[in-house]
């Protein structure tokens, strides 16, 4: 399967949460967990602040750390390129949890440990993932990674997370904006 | 595996959008909410559900939710109930309107209906009873518009009614968009309006954010400009000065399409007050720079098209006519009326379909008293015959309406009290009787667009409510038939059939409509006044001189000047209330609907915002616990310590379910504890218009 990049627009998210809402509502996790946020930082001075509502999940990166961290190969990279968590191998270590640069991936009381699936299900049906079809102000897209490139009045923001780790995120902002 | 069901329904707020929804359902379980995965275009854009929307999920068994009838056992408001049969819950409801039909005294109840669970044009709520109050006699109503009255009352004046406005889709048009008072990132007021404001700046438009509060519209925003509540006409005739003196005004535009600019160029000149409307002058007044108000005033008057975007926020004020006045005056002067990109700057809506609701039957009301400040009169023993009964549907009243406390000691002047609501509201804890309904998940409905588009949508009964819950329409049949008028109510239909009827007088596809869920208008996107700008001959306004006009006489009557002046507004005597308070809607919530739902208050948690130097200098850090007091009223709640919102005003969402502590202080954090009771000069609301001192609590 093509690669694929998520992009997310930090010029049109207003931090409205949809996506963290819906993917809640999806995934029906325990009390606490969440395989989507949205970071909020509010910086600056009155009357010039500055606020950035940063959305992260799982980015399925390429050289995945918690794959490499996991001693029981219970993090796989499924047909799709997507990084699964196969349940019944973990042993709730937590390493995956201590490897994931972006906090990602989260641990319970109880049960293995549990992150964004990518919406596999849904991208087998060909729709897009859960968050993006969710966002009011299309602010996240789930784009074919080769043929991309950033669109007119928007930079890349390279501020937030190591980019060594391959992550299959985008981040954009307008030029001259804020960064995380 | 069980079969998945995926069923069409839309979300019925009273929001200012309308949004499709799938409800995900197995083996009869709501297992997730969705959306359709439709084509979406920059022009045609999918109508996606906001947060609210999708977490239906936890809405639908929220702790607060009703499941049987219920019949207070111990004081009002305590909360104790016991569950009762339908059956005893009706007979006990017939009897009482029995006994008022037969001493002809229709007129002590009072029916007070809202927006809450129910909001659209089908047969649920408001509609089935109001269709029921018109078969059994002449009752006391509530009447008002609680959202944008003075924005109303404006455009009655100056352009003899409301025009339907352009539809959304136009803004991609416009160069520069000033969205005063306007948050439509978090209202949601007309589906997708922020997606085409952030689309026109990627086209290159500029967006400036005008608001006490840097809202998460701001990020929509290249400029936000911070001003004091209640002085936006002063802000907006200050530009009109600066547009006058400098020559900007598109006096073409002013000679043919309006008529009255003279007394209005008097009053920014100085002619009657010696005081010349300048930005220096309305700096003080504004707390904008006059830099800035010059800056503002040199572009909006120049750059075309231009948009001037009123929210409602600016009219909610003790004279909020003279907002909403000096907006349309304004966008007059800048010549971008009529314009596609544009806009007369007045309500901002264009209207729904046309769909009938359920007709009504022989009886009017007797009488009726404002909704906005029904309980004054009521304390005051104005309203004679007194009340004898309340029935309220949909409507968590005492809380949506200002000064809580207030409308509750006015409900308990009231002998018996009986509430409709999926929840037990704070509305619902002061009844006497209050009966489960089923929320839109759970009944079959038509529903329209809120008042932006033009669509039709069929709800579908997507699961089973819980326990005995039924429809509005259900109960008002059976009691209905017990009074008597049973068969003139129902018509002998259930209501599928009302549906396919009520459908049968339109011209929609029904079965293409009960498929797809939904209906949309297709066609050019419309532009406001863009024939009146063309031809204002040949297509004249409902005023009496046909033009926009300016100047109203009738404002005199009311104590308003002729034209759209700035009217200061005095703060309480004393000093013992610093801090202006706005209320303005939460993106979490639709009025009081949805302060139930556990998800939404965790993506927003109700606090107060307060600006930091403010905090500092009472000594607040953040997420302290603080007391909000004002004349009326205190509330407890969370201080949001932040660097967006203006020194001198603070804000606290409204919403928020009223909830007293055993001090009597509310600590839910209800906005109207707050609010009072005053009106506008011709009897708005006036929620933003509230002084308040804030300081830190033990608690």
């Amino acid at each position: 399967m093509t690669p694929h990049l998520y992009v997310i627009d930090l010029g049109r998210c207003t931090g409205c949460r949809t996506c963290e809402v819906a993917c809640r509502d999806r995934a029906h996790l325990g009390e606490g967990l969440a395989w989507l946020r949205v970071e909020t930082t509010e910086a600056g001075q009155y009357p010039h602040p500055r606020v950035v509502h940063r959305v992260v999940h799982c980015f399925h990166c390429a050289q995945a750390p918690c794959i490499a961290a996991c001693p029981t190969e219970a993090l796989v990279r499924d047909a799709l390129g997507l990084v699964q968590v196969v349940g019944e191998r973990c042993v709730r270590c937590g390493a995956c949890v201590e490897a994931c640069p972006f906090g990602a991936i989260a641990l319970g009381d109880e049960g293995p440990a549990t992150k964004c699936d990518g919406c596999a299900d849904e991208l087998a049906q060909g729709w897009e993932p859960t968050c993006v079809r969710a966002c009011p102000m299309r602010a996240l897209r789930y784009v074919e990674e080769p043929a991309w490139a950033p669109p007119p009045r928007r930079v890349l923001d390279e501020s937030f997370g190591p980019q060594a780790v391959g992550p299959a995120v985008r981040y954009l902002k307008r030029p001259g904006a804020e960064g995380g | 595996m069980s079969p998945i069901e995926r069923i069409p329904f839309t979300c019925t707020l009273d929001c200012g959008s309308r949004c499709e929804l799938v409800a995900v359902v197995e083996d009869g379980r709501l297992v997730r909410i969705d959306t359709p995965p439709r084509e979406d275009s920059p022009e045609r854009p999918r109508l996606i559900p906001c947060v609210r929307g999708r977490a239906h999920r936890a809405l639908v068994n929220a702790r607060e939710r009703v499941g049987t009838p219920l019949k207070r056992i111990g004081p009002r408001g305590s909360g104790r109930f016991a569950p009762i049969p339908w059956e005893e819950a009706l007979d006990e409801i017939a009897g009482r309107l029995q006994e008022l039909a037969t001493r002809q005294a229709h007129r002590a109840l009072l029916h007070i209906t809202g927006a809450g669970a129910i909001s659209g044009r089908g047969f649920s709520g408001a509609s089935a009873s109001h269709r029921f109050f018109s078969f059994w006699g002449p009752v006391t109503v509530t009447v008002g518009n609680m959202s944008n009255h003075c924005a109303g009352v404006a455009a009655q004046w100056m352009l003899g009614g409301q025009v339907p406005s352009s539809d959304r889709a136009t803004l991609l048009d416009a160069r520069l968009i000033l969205l005063w008072g306007n948050n439509p990132a978090e209202t949601h007021m007309a589906p997708n309006t922020a997606h085409f404001i952030a689309g026109a700046r990627d086209r290159g438009a500029r967006v400036i954010l005008i608001d006490p509060r840097y809202t998460d519209s701001a990020i929509l925003a290249d400029e936000w400009v911070p001003i004091r509540p209640g002085t936006d006409a002063a802000l907006a005739a200050a530009m009109a000065y600066v547009m006058e003196t400098e020559g900007l005004v598109d006096r073409a535009f002013l000679e043919t399409h309006t008529l009255g600019y003279a007394p209005y160029r008097d009053y920014l000149l100085g002619a009657r007050d010696g005081q010349p409307k300048t930005p220096q002058w309305a700096e003080a007044i504004t707390g904008v720079s006059a830099e800035t108000t010059t800056r503002l005033a040199r572009e909006y008057a120049t750059v075309k098209p231009a948009c001037l975007l009123p929210g409602w926020g600016p009219q909610r004020t003790l004279y909020g006519e003279q907002a909403a006045r000096a907006f349309i005056t304004l966008a007059c002067m800048s010549g971008n009326v009529g314009l596609r990109g544009g806009g007369v700057a007045s309500v901002g809506m264009r209207g729904g379909p046309s769909l009938a609701g359920l007709p009504r039957g022989p009886w009017g009301p007797a009488r009726s008293l404002s909704a906005v400040s029904w309980a004054a009169e009521v304390l005051a023993g104005r309203v004679r015959p007194p009340l004898e009964m309340a029935y309220i549907v949909a409507s968590n009243v005492i809380n949506r309406t200002p000064n809580t406390l207030a409308n509750i000691a006015a409900l308990e002047r009231i002998g018996y009290v009986v509430v409709h609501d999926p929840y037990l509201t704070p509305t619902a804890l002061y009844a006497d009787l209050v009966l489960p309904i089923r929320t839109d998940l759970e009944r079959t409905d038509l529903v329209t667009s809120w008042g932006h588009d033009q669509h039709l949508f069929y709800s579908a009964q997507a699961i089973s409510p819980p326990d005995e819950a039924q429809t509005d329409y259900w109960i008002f049949s059976r009691l209905a038939e017990r009074l008597g008028f049973g068969r003139a109510y129902t018509q002998g239909r259930d209501e599928a059939t009302w549906v396919d009827a009520l459908l049968a007088q339109t011209a929609f596809d029904r079965e293409a409509l009960k498929r797809e869920g939904l209906l949309r208008w297709e066609g050019e996107p419309r532009v406001e006044l863009a024939d009146f700008r063309a031809d204002p001959q040949a297509h004249p306004l409902d005023t009496p001189s046909g033009r926009i006009e300016l100047a109203n006489p009738q404002a005199t009557l009311y104590g308003l000047p002729i034209v759209a002046e700035y009217v200061p507004i005095a703060p309480p005597a004393g000093g013992r209330y610093p801090l202006q308070l706005i209320t303005p809607h939460s993106e979490v919530r639709s009025n009081s609907c949805l302060a139930a739902n556990p998800w939404l208050q965790e993506v927003e948690p109700q606090e107060i915002w307060i600006n930091r130097l403010d905090a500092e200098a009472r000594g607040i850090s953040p997420r302290d616990w603080v007391e909000v007091t004002s004349p009326t009223g205190t509330v407890r709640v969370r201080a949001k310590v932040t660097e967006r919102i203006m020194p001198g005003v603070v804000c606290l969402p409204e919403g928020a379910w009223f909830r007293p502590g055993a001090d009597g202080v509310d600590e839910g954090g209800c906005a109207n504890v707050l609010t009072s009771l005053q009106t506008t000069p011709t009897g708005g609301v006036a929620t933003h218009t509230a002084w308040v001192e804030v300081k830190r609590s033990a608690r």
